[in-house]
């Protein structure tokens, strides 16, 4: 059973919320999303270190961003796949019949 | 404890098991049959071209209450009845099919499908109650986009009345109901038997009777885009083309006189395409022509010049078959990178045959081609025969429509006296140069235009109302043999001196005043042919080749639409190849001796020689073949996928679809509707809470335990 992280030390929780933020870049955008709910209750602690702040944030901001250019992309690419011809097909997981 | 509890639980599975065990016994088959009753269908289907799709579609399973409307007045009714709160399926008269009816039908928010009856024994659809006035579905100059006169401006407009109906886009059900046959009979009383019973009800006491539909077209946007993800098939067949040359080769510079026409046609509703006036009149004629000139007792063989009839398919689509045949024949020799692990033809890039390399393109000195011609446009009057010829080079075309029209004039000659009375008249005698109407023979003139070409017709400037409509399923036989037999007569006889050479039957040596006099048209073949062709496949003519009747259920009447390419059988196609054959074969210097008889039916002892085709259980030498006939701006590469190669060209394909069909079951007013399932989900809400407190009351008292 892992330690719940309102009993984790301050060092612990850096590392975490380290090891979240740049887990992130492995193409894992999501895991910037967890690691501000996971470090949420305990962010006004004040042991904790300046820099779980500043990977929260960081984490926030670019799941913003990610979640921007995703939405763009979709509405993008629902509206203009047909559009695109054999690109369009080439990007398409599941051909919609009839369409 | 936990022995109770063991037992509850035995309990509970048990009464589960019987319970599913219950249902699997009711057989599903049985709970369909009680549910729904399956009517047979003839949909209006989707296909594509370069540019779009034409015709229906239905994303969803569409289902509606039988309404009958009868008249625009009903329909109109129907649209402003705001009592009426379902959706509706619309029962209209085929003649009711009209953009401005269907935009009425659909602005009602009430439309799910609508069933157009062809031909139906009510009397509100009885061939009686038709109107007088029709207007062709097709558009206003039939494939004129892909015909000689393509970028003329300003071009002649053949079908003035065409209302394009069969161009336009459908996103709901569209079927035919017709009384063709006993199947189709028993459809249309079940449907019409429901309407009528729904409209006794006021459409109002439920339950009433629905019909849902399948029809959901997986081809989308163009031909380019359902091509790739391959849902869909050119639209297609094959082509037949023979000639009594058996030895025609194309170094040997003899001339060449082709007699054509188109096998195929097309309708909303392909399954009841017929088009006696738009195709198969001008195919009996050919077939025909090939007759009497079989009778020739000069060989054809030895004349100096050769005839090739060519019969095509694909023609309703942009004249692909005559123009996939001109494009092959120019491009021989063909370079063929891969044989074909069998047979014939080559792999890549693919022919199914390539005999046709024998023909000469630059050797060909005279079309005779013979367009619509069981005048069926012809309301009383004297019918008259109409020969077409281009008006862009029209000078080389003079001589030969000279010819046509003075072989006409000359019935005596070879025409039967019944067809005395039908004159053959040049269609610029009104002093109005039109061209050519949309015809085979634009193919051969878009590769060279100084080939003198006659296209014989039934109207002088405007095609019949029935061009490619549903409802051509009433000729005058007697009137249509007529025209067919002189037409025949006027293209056998002008083929004939043709091939000889002879421009003037003064000029002619005896020998040939007697074999011109021996090229008779059989006006019984005629009526047999139109008749098998057009209703009774199983006729004993096609039966003699064919061997049709030997079927469980012999076919009658037969879709002339081409269909899609290599997908399905080509009964036309099949039985003009062994027509041909037979024809071509007659009297030929290369098989003077007597045929072999009994191929067919006694195979086992009788074998044809290795250039022998066994036709009509006869043994025959023929140069007979079929040329795969498909829109010419459609590639097939090396994998065999079709691609667009010229979107400028024909490329119309069909969509693939998922199983299509109708079926007609009670249905519950939509209140009701509604009440079944506020019951449905309450009663789901109480089971819960029961089940939710049961189990909190058992767990207490068993834990008393």
């Amino acid at each position: 059973m892992p330690k719940p992280i309102e009993k984790m030390g301050a060092d612990e929780i850096l590392a975490s919320s380290k090891k979240l933020f740049f887990g992130g870049f492995c193409l894992l955008p999501m895991l910037w999303v967890y690691n501000i709910f996971y470090v949420w209750p305990v962010r006004n602690r004040s042991d904790l270190s300046p820099q779980v702040r500043h990977y929260m944030l960081l984490s926030g901001i670019l799941s913003i961003v990610l979640f921007i250019v995703f939405a763009a992309w979709f509405g993008i690419f629902v509206n203009q796949r047909l559009d695109w011809g054999t690109t369009g097909d080439l990007l398409t997981v599941v051909l919609v019949k009839g369409v | 404890m936990v022995t109770t509890r063991f037992k509850a639980r035995a309990i509970l599975s048990k009464i589960a098991i019987s319970l599913a065990a219950v249902c699997i016994l009711a057989n599903a088959q049985d709970t369909y049959d009680t549910i729904y009753n399956d009517v047979g269908s003839l949909p209006c289907v989707r296909l594509l071209n370069a540019t779009g799709s034409i015709g229906c579609q239905s994303m969803d399973a569409a289902s509606g209450v039988l309404y009958r409307a009868d008249t625009v007045e009903d329909i109109k009714q129907f649209a402003n009845n705001n009592e009426l709160g379902n959706k509706y399926t619309v029962v209209i008269p085929y003649w009711l099919l009209s953009s401005s009816n269907i935009d009425l039908l659909k602005s009602s928010n009430k439309l799910a499908a609508i069933l157009a009856v062809v031909n139906g024994t009510d009397t509100a659809h009885a061939a009686a109650s038709r109107p007088t006035t029709i207007t062709s579905p097709d558009t206003t100059c039939p494939n004129c986009d892909f015909g000689l006169y393509a970028n003329t401006p300003n071009r002649y407009q053949w079908n003035p009345t065409g209302s394009g109906l069969l161009f336009e886009q459908f996103d709901f059900p569209i079927y035919a109901l017709n009384t063709m046959d006993n199947r189709n009979i028993m459809s249309y009383n079940s449907v019409m038997q429901a309407a009528n019973r729904n409209r006794d009800k006021g459409y109002r006491d439920y339950p009433l009777k629905s019909l849902q539909f399948h029809s959901f077209m997986w081809g989308a946007q163009d031909t380019g885009a359902c091509l790739r993800k391959g849902w869909c098939t050119p639209v297609g067949g094959a082509s037949v083309w023979s000639t009594p040359s058996n030895n025609i080769s194309y170094t040997d510079e003899k001339p060449i006189v082709i007699v054509a026409a188109a096998i195929d046609s097309r309708s909303l509703f392909h399954d009841i395409t017929l088009g006696v006036e738009s195709s198969v009149a001008g195919m009996v004629t050919v077939l025909a022509v090939a007759e009497a000139l079989s009778r020739s007792t000069i060989p054809l063989d030895t004349m100096p010049k050769h005839i090739v009839y060519t019969l095509f398919t694909g023609e309703a689509w942009g004249f692909s078959g005559s123009q996939r045949f001109v494009q092959d024949i120019m491009s021989s020799p063909i370079q063929c990178e891969k044989a074909p692990t069998s047979g014939s033809g080559c792999a890549f890039p693919f022919y199914s045959d390539l005999e046709f390399q024998r023909l000469n393109p630059a050797k060909i000195e005279a079309i005779l081609e013979v367009g619509q011609i069981a005048g069926m446009s012809v309301a009383g009057g004297e019918p008259i025969l109409y020969a077409h010829v281009d008006n862009i080079q029209e000078a080389a075309s003079t001589m030969l429509l000279n010819q046509v029209v003075q072989v006409g004039a000359n019935g005596s000659v070879t025409a039967p006296a019944s067809t005395a009375g039908i004159a053959v008249l040049a269609a610029s005698s009104d002093g109005v140069k039109r061209g050519l109407p949309p015809s085979s023979s634009m193919a051969f003139l878009k590769s060279r235009g100084n080939i003198p070409t006659v296209v014989l017709t039934d109207y002088q400037k405007q095609m019949s109302a029935l061009t490619n409509h549903d409802e051509d399923d009433s000729w005058n036989t007697p009137n249509a043999v007529n025209l067919i037999q002189k037409a025949a007569s006027v293209i056998s006889t002008t083929a004939w001196l043709q091939a000889q050479g002879v421009s003037d039957a003064a000029a002619m040596t005896p020998e040939q005043t007697q074999a011109i006099a021996s090229i008779q048209v059989d006006a019984k073949l005629i009526q047999d042919l139109l008749g098998c062709l057009s209703l009774n496949y199983s006729c004993p003519l096609v039966d003699r080749y064919l061997n049709v009747t030997a079927s469980n259920t012999p076919p009658t009447r037969l879709p002339h639409y081409s269909g899609t390419l290599y997908s399905q059988s080509q009964p036309f196609p099949i039985f003009v190849w062994s027509f041909l054959a037979n024809m071509t074969s007659v009297k030929s210097t290369t098989s003077p001796s007597q045929r072999v008889t009994g191929c067919s039916s006694q195979s086992a002892t009788v074998q044809c020689g290795p250039k022998e085709y066994c036709v009509g259980d006869q043994c025959v030498v023929s140069l007979t073949r079929y040329h795969d006939a498909f829109g010419v701006g459609i590639g097939m590469n090396a994998n065999g996928q079709y691609y667009i190669k010229d979107a400028s060209k024909p490329v119309w394909t069909e969509s693939t679809w998922d199983p299509i069909g109708l079926r007609m079951f009670d249905v519950t007013s939509p209140g009701s509707q509604v009440a079944e399932l506020m019951t449905g989900i309450v009663l789901t809400i109480v089971s819960s809470c029961v089940i939710w407190y049961s189990r909190r009351f058992l767990k207490k008292t068993l834990k008393e335990d």
